[in-house]
């Protein structure tokens, strides 16, 4: 079976959004699948364990000369919520998985999504970041290569990012505010010669808003709105409402 | 001592052009771990080694964890009587760089420069008789990195952290010399200090676990 996966945690994105983007995969997914929405309850107790050690690190660290964009900066792994969805994708073990945060819209058929290889978890990749940026902001944890917005893999094949999470849970809060410069350290082996845990989808498909020309955007499947703010966000919604109802 | 004579110069000048040319966006970190804070922050660590009064021989063996682009502290270290010196550090670029400012030092001591993340991975500590981590503010308290793992008994730990909250990649650092030394998570402490800089303190401790 073939599901689509999205996450609402806290009260940032209404229902809205949701509603957005499976109307936006009805139109642009022709074979089969199933949506599925998790929310705050869906995560169990482990959220709350999990919660409490981000707010350790990130809230309760000694914030005394930290603004609050510093703040940002100090661990606290903002969206863990993705990696206890890596746990038992909700107690589904079995299927084609496709994830995708609620801030992306769909322009094109994106079928092909499901017919990739298995062999790996599929990850989206900056690829404008790549070179000079990438290279500089490395050692401060920014611009990573990899990006979360749009996931895809089978079964159970990211269980090892939550088990390794779980395992150094401590470390990893500690050290990392941002999941995708977590994972990229952690599963992209880019310092260390260690596998690469995920493929990357091929350029162009998936970009991001405010990295990519309007060409881009245009040619693109997917496009993330990642970076801009809520208002900015909620603007990108309801243009796009108003130009489907029109 | 560090004595800047023609041919550091010219390991220093022919580093910052090598950078300029391949990888412009590390020249402003390049100025930054040769300028003055730099010198007196590394030139500190190798006064108070010298007044501890540490033993060195042909067999000691040093670690310099989160090296960066290593440009003081090998030559120091090599002018303390190192001759075995392994550098740790998460950036490969870094390791291009020290490369190419160490070449003469490569050349003639065992030198080897190590991609590893030390929080994450598990590295031997065990052959090292001084283990120096000028970087604390970049990462997990030095009590966690080392905990449950074998280190000679009589090895000498350095650390240094800072107050420089605003610098990205700062996430652990400390405002007085004494959370430094709880972090260190060190028993026999040989030495605690800090040095006012223009843009913030450094701290230093020094001792064995």
């Amino acid at each position: 079976m073939n599901h689509v996966f999205c996450l609402r945690w806290g009260d940032l994105y209404t229902k809205d959004y949701t509603n957005a983007l499976y109307k936006n995969l009805k139109q642009n997914l022709t074979i089969d699948f199933e949506f599925h929405e998790f929310t705050d309850e869906d995560f169990g107790p482990e959220a709350d364990q999990w919660e409490e050690v981000s707010q350790f690190f990130m809230v309760s660290r000694d914030h005394r000369h930290y603004t609050f964009d510093d703040k940002r900066d100090h661990g606290g792994l903002a969206h863990y919520k993705k990696i206890l969805m890596m746990k038992n994708n909700f107690g589904i073990p079995e299927g084609k998985f496709i994830y995708m945060d609620l801030d992306v819209h769909i322009n094109k058929n994106i079928d092909w999504m499901f017919e990739l290889d298995n062999s790996k978890p599929w990850a989206c990749k900056n690829y404008w970041f790549a070179g000079e940026r990438f290279r500089k902001n490395f050692p401060v944890h920014r611009s990573p290569m990899i990006n979360s917005s749009v996931l895809k893999w089978e079964d159970t094949q990211l269980n090892k990012v939550y088990e390794f999470t779980k395992k150094n849970l401590d470390k990893v809060m500690f050290t990392y505010n941002a999941i995708d410069n977590y994972m990229q350290d952690q599963f992209c082996g880019y310092h260390n010669g260690k596998p690469h845990l995920f493929n990357f989808f091929e350029r162009d498909r998936i970009v991001n808003f405010s990295e990519t020309t309007e060409e881009q955007h245009a040619n693109s499947d997917i496009i993330s709105f990642a970076g801009l703010s809520m208002h900015e966000k909620d603007l990108m919604l309801q243009s796009h409402e108003e130009l489907e109802d029109a | 001592m560090l004595n800047y004579t023609p041919e550091l110069a010219k390991d220093w000048v022919n580093t910052a052009n090598r950078i300029q040319r391949d990888m412009p966006w590390r020249m402003n970190d390049w100025l930054i771990s040769i300028n003055h804070h730099h010198l007196r922050s590394k030139f500190w660590i190798a006064e108070t080694l010298e007044n501890i009064g540490q033993e060195v021989n042909d067999e000691s063996w040093a670690c310099y964890m989160a090296a960066w682009n290593n440009a003081v502290m090998l030559p120091l270290l090599v002018d303390m009587g190192y001759q075995n010196i392994v550098c740790l550090d998460i950036d490969p670029d870094s390791k291009l760089i020290h490369n190419i400012a160490n070449k003469r030092i490569r050349d003639n001591y065992h030198v080897e420069y190590k991609i590893r993340d030390v929080v994450f991975e598990k590295p031997d500590w065990a052959p090292y008789n001084l283990i120096i981590n000028t970087a604390c503010e970049h990462m997990l308290p030095m009590k966690d990195v080392f905990a449950d793992r074998a280190t000679q008994d009589e090895a000498l730990f350095v650390f240094q952290s800072n107050d420089m909250y605003s610098e990205k990649g700062h996430i652990n650092c400390v405002d007085y010399v004494d959370e430094l030394v709880d972090q260190s998570g060190l028993s026999e402490i040989l030495y605690t200090g800090e040095l006012q800089l223009s843009k913030c303190k450094r701290f230093m401790v020094i001792g064995k676990r």
